[in-house]
């Protein structure tokens, strides 16, 4: 969907998560203490609702390689249902620092070598900031004072002339008092918009957008699949050639005559047919 | 003999038919011996989400993740094991398994059917005992497919990955006195194994230098294949040994 609502947390274990939301955002500190309890959480918890994960620049004071975090993201976004915009893995940002950025490029550069493509990185702005708004589509949303209107309207102007937009991400902190309130109200707004032409508008261009990332990645399945027939192929032509060549060595070697009383010996054995040794239109063999 | 939970299945699922012609059926003629189920779908399947639907509905509690396609086969299991790792797994023994399909190859359903004879209900009890009456026994795979590169005579590697996997032995301080392994990367496990290795040496950080997309060793050596020989050499480095059955 092209407006996503995520409720952030810091805890996933049990959640029930509401309907109002389209997934949840895990906030992630500088350090996880208990992997084993996270990712048996994601696994079991949250096993089919979307769900991304929240850094703060509060939360990287030094600027040290952090292996361990690396991997425990990384392992994250191998779940299934982890969050991907065009299949890059969505990690929102609060509080960039020069120490978190570092963090980044370093999961990012990992990320990449385990097949990963570019991670994506939204860094949500306050809602309430509007010289900051509609720059990247991801807000704090943390009272129920959004103009989604004026939020569709701009989302649409902005991405009328360009392909390849993002979504728009609406962030709702748990910790607000009224989270659940707030989502509620965002419901009931788009609600109010869904049938207004310019969402229904906005609506099919995203979903155009979609069609066509869609089939530019089956387009490159497809090449890559073909490479690898291409590979199979020579593979078996490989093997066919070997065949023969110890057909040839093993047996086109030997004298005609040698050949041919083999035949013979296998009509005994009762591997020929005797009429096949005069005439060719005869079957050689049983099946 | 009651094995609940006693071994791991890793299995890694790579076409999209895989789970319905191949795996279902398999695992559910194993439900009796509650094994622990984690499956990796590529994520190059774009029918992923109908298959985790499916084997949820078998088996609600298996584990699953989807990779990229990296590594092949292998890679997709070393994200497994980093996953069973991460999650504090307990079980003794780990049954490494793929969906062998092998298209280049005629034989390849054949293949599939001789190695998959270590998930065969009837010999499951059979392999424990082995493990169990054996302690030095690391390794259990199909008979039929353990396979030694290892010129005596020479004293080379007789495999076009010969130069990779003596990179990748200097690397991880391997000290192998049998390259004896499981050709297809099918095989019961120890653990012990497993932990001990991947704990020195992170099974992701392993993954980084496999090849991306498929790739063969017919004319040159890759890390994913020597890989495959690795894998067995770890329970020899570890004084353990390989059976077949």
């Amino acid at each position: 969907m092209f407006i996503n609502k995520w409720l952030v947390t810091d805890s996933i274990e049990k959640k029930r998560i509401p309907g109002n939301a389209t997934g949840l955002c895990l906030s992630i500190p500088g350090e996880v203490r208990d992997t084993n309890h996270l990712i048996r959480s994601i696994q079991t918890d949250i096993s089919t609702t979307p769900f991304s994960i929240l850094l703060s620049g509060n939360d990287f004071k030094e600027p040290k390689t952090n292996e361990a975090l690396i991997e425990i993201i990384i392992t994250i976004f191998f779940q299934p249902c982890y969050y991907m915009s065009d299949y890059h893995p969505v990690i929102f940002l609060s509080d960039k620092s020069a120490t978190v950025s570092g963090f980044l490029e370093q999961l990012n550069e990992k990320a990449k070598k385990q097949g990963l493509r570019d991670i994506l990185i939204l860094e949500p702005a306050s809602w309430k900031n509007t010289s900051n708004s509609f720059a990247s589509f991801s807000y704090w949303i943390t009272d129920i004072t959004t103009d989604y209107t004026g939020l569709v309207k701009k989302w649409f102007e902005q991405n009328l002339r360009k392909s390849n937009f993002g979504e728009i991400h609406l962030l709702v902190p748990e910790k607000e008092n009224p989270a659940l309130a707030i989502l509620d109200d965002l419901r009931k707004k788009e609600e109010a918009i869904s049938g207004t032409e310019i969402y229904v508008m906005a609506s099919v261009l995203y979903e155009k957008e979609k069609l066509i990332e869609e089939y530019r990645h089956k387009l490159l399945l497809k090449t890559i699949s073909e490479k690898d027939m291409q590979i199979y192929l020579s593979v078996q032509k490989e093997e066919r050639k070997t065949g023969l060549n110890w057909y040839y060595h093993e047996y086109e070697v030997l004298p005609r005559w040698y050949k041919q009383f083999g035949h013979v010996i296998k009509v005994i054995m009762g591997n020929r047919s005797f009429k096949s040794l005069f005439s060719d239109s005869v079957k050689k063999h049983k099946d | 003999m009651q094995h609940r939970e006693m071994f791991a299945l890793l299995i890694h699922i790579y076409y999209p038919d895989s789970w319905e012609k191949i795996f279902r059926e398999q695992l559910r003629n194993l439900q009796s011996f509650t094994p622990l189920i984690m499956i990796n779908l590529c994520a190059t399947n774009l029918a992923n989400t109908d298959t985790i639907v499916n084997i949820k509905k078998d088996f609600p509690e298996a584990y699953i993740i989807t990779t990229p396609n990296k590594g092949k086969d292998i890679g997709g299991k070393l994200a497994l094991i980093d996953l069973f790792l991460k999650t504090n797994q307990s079980v003794e023994y780990m049954v490494i398994l793929h969906d062998k399909v092998s298209p280049h190859s005629i034989t390849g359903d054949k293949w599939r059917a001789k190695l998959f004879s270590i998930i065969d209900p009837g010999k499951i009890n059979a392999i424990v005992k082995q493990f169990r009456n054996n302690s030095k026994t690391g390794i259990v795979g199909a008979k039929d497919f353990m396979r030694n590169e290892y010129d005596e005579e020479k004293k080379v590697l007789e495999t076009s990955n010969s130069e990779k996997m003596k990179e990748l032995i200097s690397k991880y301080n391997l000290t192998v006195t049998n390259y004896t392994f499981v050709v297809g990367m099918m095989f019961w496990i120890r653990t012990e194994i497993i932990r001990k290795f991947f704990s020195a040496h992170s099974a992701l950080a392993c993954r980084e230098l496999l090849e991306e997309g498929d790739s063969t060793d017919q004319y040159e050596g890759t890390y994913t294949h020597s890989w495959e020989r690795i894998f067995c050499l770890l329970a020899n480095d570890q004084h353990y040994t390989i059976k077949g059955i």
